[in-house]
C-alpha cells in the first residue's frame, strides 16, 4: 500500500471496517513514520469534533447587518431637477458613482445622458445605480451585460448576468464591483424587464489617465 | 439641488441581507471558530465576510449554494491574511481587525476548558500555518468533503488531498514534539524529575 491510498483511508471511518483495507493499513503504518504522524492528527482532530463550540456574543447577526450596511445608509445621492445620469466624485479609497435613471420617463422629461464613471486600473470599484420606477414591479428581470474591457469582481469572465427581483417605488440600488483591466475601460449595460416593458440602461466606465486625456 | 437619502429600496435589500445572514451565520461561525479559537476573532471575521456579500446580494441570491460562495472568501480572508505580497486584501482590513485576527493564540478562558488531546491540540494549533487549520477543519473536523473543498479553495482533489496529508502529518509531529506529552512519558518511566 502506499501513502496516497492510505491517506485516503486514514480520512475515511468506513473504511476501517473492511477487514482487508484495515490489515493493509496496519502494515503500511508499521513501516511508515508519515502517515503514523497522520493517523496521530487525525485522532486529535476526531476528538475535537466532539467538543462544542461556544456560541457567538449575544447580538453579533444584528451587529453584522448594521456593519455591512452603514456606508450605504449614511451615503447621499446628489440630484439634478431633472432625471439625468449623474457621476459623483470618486471617494479615497474606491469609486463610487451614483447613477440615477428613470425607469419609464414622461413624454416631456429629457432622455438620460450616458453617465460615466472613472476607475483606476486593476482596483475594484463599486458603481451603484439607481433605478428609479415610479411604481412597484414584482417579479423584474434584471441583465447587467459587460462591454470592453472591465469585469465584475467576484464573477469573472462572466459577461452576462441575470437574476429575477421586486424594485419598489423610488430608488433601487443596484451596486456593482467592476474592475478595469485595460486602457480602453469598457460599458455597464444594464436592463430591466418587466412583462412587456423594457428599459436599458448604459453606463461608461473609464480608466483614469484615459480620462484625463480626454 | 436636491438630496435624497436610499429609501425604501435599501430597507427591503436590508432586509433581504439580513435573511441571508441569519441562514448561514452559524456554519460560518463554527468555522471560524475552528480556525482561530476566539469567539471574538470569529465574530470579526464573520462579520467581514459578510460585509464582501452586502454589495453582491442579488448575484448570490440567484447561487445554488450561497454558502460555498460565502465560505470561500472567508477562507481567503483568513489564509491570505498573512501573504505580505498581496497587500491590496491586507489594506482593506481596518487597523482593530487586522490586529486582532493577527493574534492567534486562544484566550485562556477557552483554552481553559480543553483536556486531553484537544488541550495538546490548543497549544499547538497557533503555529500551524493558516492554510493547514483550514483545510483540517473543513475536512477533517467539520466534515466537508473533497468536491466541497475544491469549490471553496478553487484547488484540485489530488492537490487537496495532498495537502491534506501533508497538514496531517506536519500537526502529528508537532504533536509528538509537544512538551507534556515528554513529561508524561517521563513520568510513566518511574522516573519523576
Amino acid at each position: 500500500m502506499k501513502c496516497d491510498d492510505c491517506n485516503a483511508l486514514l480520512g475515511d471511518p468506513l473504511a476501517w471496517t473492511d477487514a482487508d483495507k484495515r490489515a493493509q493499513v496496519i502494515e503500511h503504518l508499521a513501516v511508515c513514520v508519515d502517515c503514523r504522524d497522520a493517523l496521530a492528527a487525525l485522532e486529535v482532530l476526531h476528538e475535537v469534533r466532539e467538543i462544542p463550540v461556544p456560541p457567538p456574543t449575544s447580538g453579533a447577526i444584528a451587529q453584522v447587518v448594521h456593519a455591512a450596511t452603514a456606508e450605504e445608509r449614511e451615503r447621499p445621492i446628489g440630484l439634478a431637477g431633472f432625471w439625468t445620469g449623474l457621476a459623483l466624485g470618486a471617494a479615497a479609497t474606491g469609486i463610487v458613482a451614483a447613477v440615477s435613471l428613470a425607469l419609464f420617463l414622461p413624454a416631456d422629461r429629457p432622455e438620460a445622458l450616458v453617465p460615466q464613471v472613472t476607475m483606476a486600473l486593476h482596483q475594484p470599484g463599486r458603481v451603484s445605480i439607481g433605478i428609479e420606477s415610479d411604481e412597484p414591479l414584482q417579479g423584474a428581470e434584471i441583465h447587467v451585460s459587460l462591454r470592453g474591457a472591465i469585469d465584475l469582481e467576484g464573477f469573472e469572465g462572466q459577461r452576462d448576468i441575470r437574476w429575477a427581483t421586486d424594485l419598489e417605488r423610488g430608488v433601487n440600488e443596484l451596486t456593482l464591483p467592476v474592475v478595469a483591466l485595460g486602457q480602453g475601460g469598457g460599458q455597464l449595460i444594464v436592463e430591466v424587464y418587466h412583462g412587456n416593458r423594457q428599459k436599458a440602461f448604459f453606463v461608461d466606465v473609464r480608466t483614469q489617465g484615459n480620462d484625463d486625456a480626454a | 439641488m436636491a438630496s435624497l437619502r436610499l429609501a425604501a429600496g435599501s430597507r427591503q435589500r436590508a432586509k433581504r441581507f439580513e435573511a441571508l445572514v441569519r441562514q448561514h451565520y452559524t456554519p460560518l461561525y463554527r468555522v471560524a471558530y475552528r480556525w482561530t479559537h476566539s469567539v471574538e476573532d470569529a465574530e470579526d471575521l464573520v462579520q467581514e465576510t459578510c460585509t464582501r456579500a452586502w454589495p453582491r446580494l442579488e448575484a448570490i441570491e440567484q447561487f445554488d449554494r450561497p454558502s460555498g460562495w460565502l465560505m470561500r472568501v472567508m477562507y481567503r480572508l483568513f489564509v491570505d491574511l498573512t501573504r505580505r505580497h498581496d497587500r491590496r486584501r491586507v489594506d482593506e482590513l481596518d487597523d482593530a481587525l487586522l490586529s486582532t485576527l493577527t493574534s492567534d493564540e486562544p484566550g485562556p478562558d477557552e483554552q481553559a476548558e480543553w483536556t486531553g488531546k484537544a488541550a495538546r491540540l490548543a497549544r499547538v494549533w497557533p503555529r500551524m500555518d493558516r492554510d493547514k487549520r483550514a483545510l483540517l477543519t473543513l475536512h477533517d473536523i467539520e466534515g466537508y468533503t473533497l468536491e466541497e473543498l475544491q469549490e471553496i479553495t478553487g484547488l484540485k482533489e489530488g492537490t487537496l488531498k495532498s495537502r491534506l496529508h501533508r497538514a496531517r502529518v506536519s500537526l502529528g509531529r508537532m504533536l509528538q514534539k509537544d512538551p507534556d506529552l515528554a513529561e508524561i512519558k517521563f513520568i510513566s518511566g518511574g522516573v519523576r524529575k
